[in-house]
């Protein structure tokens, strides 16, 4: 969780397709889950360079405006 | 967060799915209203951060309920109340986040006139958060204002909240030693509205557990309060040297529903307590 590479596998989980909206409540659920487990454990890293919502923005998964 | 929930909602065009996205807003704007940097140039960055982020929302206006929904959902069904009513609790969270993120205070009040129309459902998740959103900013006066008008109502549950989110609002606060004195100032000003409001709930019965131990609670800040002001020389507060918690006691008594509070506490507690 402390990685770099946990906010790929997130981006991933977000992105992944389905048609089951069962499916996709869990998926949010846990997205909703991880990122406050995340930011419980070190949330000083959560702004500033590299940080996980610019990691949102250049995947583009949110609209570019919704954060720096 | 609009754009991935706009597309969600069309493709599964489902509350609950809805509610997710909304919760996923709470839970991010949890976090960035819970940084407050000493450094000026982070101060900066994050504040831009938050605004970015309250940009997403457009205007933010009445009526907020469906402007919110709107947010998650354009073009949500016109008979959007009785479908995602369960959308609502996290809907009125993300609005008081919203609030707080973008500092305006008028904007809360606006919106809690709004929600007081709504039921507890809605409404005590709103207050709720509000010490959590509000932890680092926003004026106290006004803060005070807002929560008294939840006192008033019927609701138990409500005003428990309303009276704790107080108490909290007031621990939380990290204010330099030369603002308590202001601070202290706003309060007692509206001790004798928290009071008239505990005077009208005792002629319509006792109190619960809950609804006493707050109020015990928010009276102990109005004493320190009022000790703070006698220390400090001001002759309003001369009768306070003998009994400093008179005016505490005066609240465990009338929190705890006796009608034996004593000639002289109410002679002492005269200026800041309506006649019992």
């Amino acid at each position: 969780m402390l990685g770099a590479e946990w906010k790929n596998s997130l981006l991933a989980l977000l992105d992944s397709p389905t048609n089951s909206a069962n499916l996709r409540h869990g998926v949010l659920l846990a997205a909703k889950y991880i990122l406050e487990r995340r930011f419980a454990l070190d949330p000083s890293t959560a702004f500033g360079k590299s940080t996980f919502f610019q990691g949102l923005i250049k995947a583009n998964v949110f609209q570019r405006e919704f954060l720096i | 967060m609009p754009k991935l929930s706009a597309d969600d909602a069309q493709k599964y065009k489902s509350p609950i799915i809805i509610n997710s996205h909304i919760e996923l807003s709470v839970a991010i704007a949890q976090v960035l209203v819970r940084f407050e940097y000493a450094n000026d140039e982070e101060r900066a960055k994050l504040d831009a951060t938050k605004a970015n982020f309250c940009k997403i929302a457009g205007d933010f206006n009445y009526p907020w309920m469906p402007k919110i929904l709107g947010w998650f959902y354009p073009g949500y069904p016109e008979n959007y109340r009785r479908a995602y009513v369960q959308c609502f609790p996290a809907m009125a969270r993300i609005a008081v986040y919203m609030t707080a993120l973008r500092r305006d205070v008028q904007g809360l009040g606006d919106f809690v006139q709004e929600i007081l129309s709504y039921g507890d459902g809605v409404r005590v998740p709103a207050f709720e958060c509000i010490p959590e959103a509000w932890k680092h900013g926003g004026s106290l006066s006004a803060l005070l204002k807002i929560n008294s008008t939840a006192m008033g109502l019927s609701s138990p549950t409500l005003k428990v909240v309303a009276y704790n989110n107080v108490s909290e609002l007031l621990e939380n606060l990290s204010a330099p030693p030369t603002e308590w004195n202001r601070i202290f100032r706003k309060l007692l000003e509206k001790a004798d509205l928290f009071s008239k409001v505990s005077f009208l709930e005792q002629k319509q019965g006792t109190p619960g557990q809950a609804e006493a131990c707050c109020k015990i609670k928010l009276g102990a800040w109005v004493s320190v309060a009022a000790f703070s002001h006698y220390a400090k020389g001001d002759p309003d507060f001369a009768e306070f040297r003998q009994h400093p918690f008179a005016i505490w006691s005066h609240w465990l008594t009338h929190g705890l529903g006796a009608d034996n509070v004593s000639l002289l506490l109410k002679r002492i507690s005269f200026k800041y307590l309506p006649r019992g």
